[in-house]
């Protein structure tokens, strides 16, 4: 039957598909509203980065006070050793019992900071030797 | 003028079914694969910017009938003589024959110009007689007898070249 012939060869001519078309060259407008919202999202993102890397970087050292709360060890050492003056001298004179003692207290001050746990002092260490002169 | 984006989505929905299509029938009538898919994009971008008329009962046979023109007037402009190109493929072959592909694409071109565009209209496009008639500005009748004419030619030009032809 050449009909059915017709169909048959029209059927194998429907087996080769045509190519796919490329994609239309357009800018969607919903796509551009869209990537808008993103770009704005990741721009407001980066600025709170920026801000906080800045605002960490700026950030004042934590006040001593702080610090002696949260180190009691380090409290007398930063205590003592605040530099001796002329008032804090006559101070210590007047609370002392007597001069010597006071002298003393000044003398040895440091040996009265307690120095964290696992390390010495440097001059009880020293004092340890013998040295031959 | 923004036009609305449901219209919008209509012309490109159209574009995906009927892209393909379009570009196989631009590139029949160019012979240029590259100057097709520039007359494809220039219906639908001007689809897109201006908008289709309202009157558009066949919207499928409208697009057909919008890329033959733009075609038709893309080769009165250039005056260009169509050599087939052999380079690049025109269809995607069944069980990767291309060797089947290019004696296909050089059977098409071995027709007339009104039957080639005929039966890459009905085989490809899947347009009947009728919407054929529209697009071309001729009778159905006509059209129908353009492809019978086309197909006979079309497989003796294979059948030549093709032993898997002979089953026809």
């Amino acid at each position: 039957m050449p009909g059915s012939d017709d169909e048959r060869f029209e059927q194998y001519l429907k087996g080769f598909r045509p190519i796919a078309q490329l994609p239309l060259p357009i800018q969607r407008s919903g796509g551009t509203t869209r990537r808008a919202v993103v770009m704005a999202a990741l721009a407001g993102t980066a600025a709170v980065l920026v801000v906080a890397a800045v605002m960490l970087r700026s950030r004042p050292e934590p006040n001593q006070s702080s610090q002696r709360e949260s180190r009691p060890g380090a409290v007398e050492q930063l205590v003592n050793s605040q530099p001796l003056t002329i008032r804090t001298a006559n101070a210590m004179l007047a609370q002392a019992p007597s001069a010597k003692a006071a002298i003393d207290s000044v003398a040895w001050e440091s040996q009265k900071t307690p120095l964290p746990q696992g390390k010495r002092s440097a001059l009880a260490e020293l004092s340890k030797e013998k040295t031959k002169l | 003028m923004r036009l609305p984006d449901k219209y919008t989505f209509e012309i490109e929905r159209a574009y995906r079914d009927h892209g393909a299509a379009l570009l196989l029938f631009a590139g029949a009538i160019t012979g240029d694969r590259g100057r097709a898919q520039d007359a494809v994009h220039q219906v639908f971008l001007k689809l897109l910017a201006d908008g289709a008329p309202r009157q558009i009962v066949d919207m499928k046979a409208y697009l057909f009938r919008c890329v033959h023109n733009v075609v038709l007037n893309e080769i009165k402009v250039c005056q260009r003589s169509v050599p087939l190109e052999d380079e690049s493929a025109w269809f995607i072959p069944p069980e990767r024959d291309y060797s089947a592909e290019l004696n296909l694409r050089r059977a098409l071109f071995l027709l007339p110009d009104d039957q080639r565009k005929t039966v890459v209209l009905h085989v490809w496009a899947e347009l009947t007689f009728s919407q054929i008639a529209e697009i071309l500005d001729i009778s159905a009748n006509t059209a129908a007898s353009r492809y019978r004419y086309a197909l006979a030619k079309l497989r003796e030009a294979m059948c030549t070249k093709e032993d898997s032809c002979a089953r026809f």
